[in-house]
């Protein structure tokens, strides 16, 4: 300590301080300038692999959804074989079939599902949930939730509980997309307050999903504890115009929690009137 | 060592401990700061990454906003401008253009291209403007969302008050008419006001970049350049580091104090009960938010600023050190009545982190930087002159300060490319690299000397904006 009081008083700390931290900025400098180059090559490298990839995976999923081939088959084929295995394009598949999925209904849509289950890619999905890291659970959901795999809906349930806002939107949204109406129902029972942001995303993954006369579930959240699923609920029965629960909203209106919800009530319930008389 | 009669070489030595003192410190605030940027900016990427935009569109729960567009002296882009204005991908806001009594012929573009008529058009006037010549409204369906305001000339804050006053919907967005809009940017900039809880958010800000040399078609920005010239290329590298490593930063604290005057927007009733935009400043973004916080801490409500790092708007440089000049040293004007209308807040424990840090930032790191930096070049002449400096010292300290600017502008180009990676093109990374360079010879010197300009010209009383010519966005050739 004492040697070091003395090269200040001395003034000899100057020289080297200056002189270690120029040393430092241009280490510094020099490391992120070839950082940026190797991320640019890499980017570069990434582009070229997934521009060829692409066209594989085109010609792979054209196949399964057009003739039928089982994933046992496309192994075998020259043109797939030696890229299935690798990890990257695996990846890319993945990504490329929940794409895909999204545009196909019915048979074609089937054939993906079943595509996805066999190649493993299914797997794939199920491990993510697994994760610590909240994004790629998020991931996971999405592509479970896209390729309709019901069998995780009591995990979704479970997961949708976390309190990271993120996971608990995809498995909300998720559990709607796989169970209609009735995937929402164990919201009833949901302790942490969801802002608005969270009640929109829900409200479009119902509206998607919700078949006539389901409205069992949107009653159970005007029963909740919390008010923002009560608020959810109600926002609900209005974007759907959902008259047949009037008699709910009035019962609530004359038990409702606070104010705020009792105004919100009240609007959907004149909206309902409203509605209904044209 | 001349005889002075006293014995220098201990002033010499004070001074200089200072100097290096206030330089570190500097530094430090900006590696902390850059830091905690990084970190915000890594973790709202991965949440946006699972941002689904479209439930907005389609949602009649997304906030209803009202766009203030303030036009002086615009007709030669207005008519593209405002078409660009009406295509924003957003169903739920009206575009309110106010031509503050432009002497061109901006109105005249206006009626005759957009079909308008006057209207009746009822408001209350709860903060005080300008006369108002008239309102208009278009008879063509496909432009209902636009109306359009004729007013008495009093300059951009006072557009702004107007567009508060006839604003029809809860939140204002604030913008600059010539800037180009990414067409998404309503979506990103109306989801935190629905995200608040517990907390009322009262602003959000989106991130500026510079669009000179980038092609604009339609009054869209299609592909983006790096400036061959070097002043709006450096531009761009500044601009690179205040938003992706600084203002982030402040988001995460809650210590923003401004939001871009070029597009931002507002929670509408407490912008009118903060008393609406200052007249009588030329830095009226800044005092904007800094009256709306204070506002809400002095009546005790919960409340946080919003702040999104993707770049949402994309405005003009200048590129003549002249009108640079003008500009670099209005913002400074601005900031010295800002944070002179707001003293009471320096070093306020009332007034939390704003009071205990955002602002004694400002004032000894924006405000007061300039200032010394002028003194050091001025003692350190003095210390030539009377034969006192180390010479071998003094060029290893401008070392310092010189790789110092170098890396952490490369800092900037490293967190651009691991984020929003937009200047693709190999020249371009070229040309940023010489512009990091260059910059604390050139650039830098440059706004120092306009922010001594902005002192001087506060100190003369001056209150006007000055003319900004601009040169025009590049079209495909």
């Amino acid at each position: 300590m004492e040697s070091i009081w003395e090269a200040y008083k001395a003034g000899i700390w100057v020289e080297p301080f200056l002189v270690y931290s120029i040393i430092l900025f241009i280490v510094v400098g020099v490391t992120l300038f070839l950082a940026i180059i190797i991320i640019r090559s890499e980017k570069i490298n990434r582009r070229k692999n997934h521009a060829v990839y692409s066209e594989i995976i085109d010609n792979m999923f054209m196949t399964v959804v057009f003739t039928n081939a089982a994933y046992e088959q496309l192994k075998l084929n020259n043109d797939f074989a030696p890229y299935i295995g690798l990890k990257y394009f695996r990846k890319q598949m993945l990504r490329a079939i929940i794409n895909l999925h999204q545009n196909y209904e019915g048979v074609y849509a089937k054939k993906l599902e079943d595509f996805y289950f066999q190649s493993g890619l299914m797997a794939m999905s199920v491990s993510k949930l697994k994760s610590q890291n909240w994004e790629v659970v998020c991931k996971g959901i999405q592509e479970l939730a896209e390729m309709q795999v019901t069998k995780v809906f009591p995990a979704l349930v479970k997961i949708s509980k976390t309190s990271n806002k993120q996971v608990t939107i995809a498995a909300l949204k998720a559990c709607a997309k796989l169970n209609g109406s009735k995937g929402l129902a164990h919201l009833s029972t949901y302790k942490y307050p969801i802002d608005m942001w969270t009640q929109v995303n829900i409200i479009s993954a119902f509206k998607r999903t919700y078949a006539h006369n389901e409205h069992e579930s949107v009653e159970v959240l005007l029963t909740s504890a919390n008010t923002s699923i009560v608020s959810l609920g109600l926002k609900i029965i209005h974007t759907l115009e959902l008259s047949p629960m009037i008699p709910v909203v009035m019962q609530l209106i004359d038990n409702a929690p606070n104010d705020h919800i009792r105004q919100e009530a009240n609007d959907v319930l004149h909206y309902l009137n409203l509605n209904k008389s044209f | 060592m001349p005889d002075l009669g006293f014995d220098i070489s201990f002033l010499v030595h004070i001074y200089l401990i200072l100097i290096l003192a206030y330089a570190i410190m500097i530094m430090s605030s900006y590696l902390i700061l850059a830091y905690l940027s990084a970190r915000e900016l890594r973790e709202y990427l991965k949440r946006n990454s699972f941002v689904d935009y479209e439930v907005m569109l389609s949602s009649e729960y997304a906030p209803a906003m009202s766009l203030i567009a303030p036009a002086y002296n615009e007709a030669a882009t207005i008519k593209e401008n405002v078409r660009s204005l009406l295509s924003l991908n957003y169903s739920n806001y009206q575009l309110i253009v106010v031509n503050d009594g432009s002497k061109d012929d901006s109105m005249e573009v206006l009626i005759s291209n957009y079909d308008l008529i006057p209207a009746e058009f009822t408001y209350s006037e709860q903060i005080e403007t300008k006369k108002i010549k008239g309102v208009y409204v278009s008879r063509n369906a496909a432009f209902k969302k636009l109306v359009v305001v004729d007013k008495e000339n009093g300059g951009k804050a006072d557009a702004l008050n107007v567009g508060l006053n006839i604003a029809a919907n809860p939140y204002v967005v604030c913008i600059d008419v010539d800037c180009i809009l990414d067409k998404d940017s309503l979506l990103k900039l109306a989801k935190p006001f629905l995200e608040s809880h517990g907390k009322r958010v009262i602003a959000t800000g989106g991130v500026v970049r510079i669009a000179n040399q980038c092609v604009i078609v339609d009054g869209r920005l299609v592909e983006v350049h790096i400036p061959d010239k070097m002043l709006p290329r450096i531009q761009v590298l500044e601009y690179l580091r205040a938003f992706l490593l600084g203002r982030m930063a402040w988001e995460r604290l809650d210590g923003l104090l401004l939001i871009s005057g070029a597009f931002g927007a507002f929670d509408k009733e407490i912008a009118i009960l903060a008393g609406g935009y200052n007249t009588k400043t030329v830095g009226e973004d800044m005092e904007l938010v800094v009256r709306m916080r204070r506002y809400m801490l002095e009546n005790k409500q919960p409340y946080t600023v919003s702040y999104i790092p993707d770049p949402l708007c994309w405005t003009e440089a200048p590129e003549s050190a002249d009108i640079f000049k003008k500009q670099r040293s209005r913002w400074m004007r601005g900031t010295i009545e800002t944070l002179q209308i707001h003293r009471k807040m320096f070093m306020n424990p009332k007034y939390k982190l704003l009071g205990m840090v955002s602002v004694p930032y400002w004032t000894f790191f924006e405000f007061l930087a300039p200032f010394i930096e002028f003194a050091g070049i001025v003692i350190t002449i003095v210390f030539v002159v009377l034969g006192l400096l180390n010479w071998h010292h003094f060029l290893l300290l401008l070392l310092f300060v010189y790789c110092f600017a170098v890396t952490f502008s490369i800092l900037a180009l490293y967190t651009e490319e691991r984020t929003y990676h937009k200047y693709r093109k190999r020249t371009d990374f070229a040309k940023m690299i010489v512009a990091a360079l260059v910059e604390p010879i050139y650039f830098h010197p440059l706004t120092v000397l306009s922010a001594l300009k902005g002192y001087i010209e506060k100190i003369r009383g001056k209150k006007s904006w000055g003319e900004m010519t601009r040169k025009g966005f590049n079209k495909p050739s």
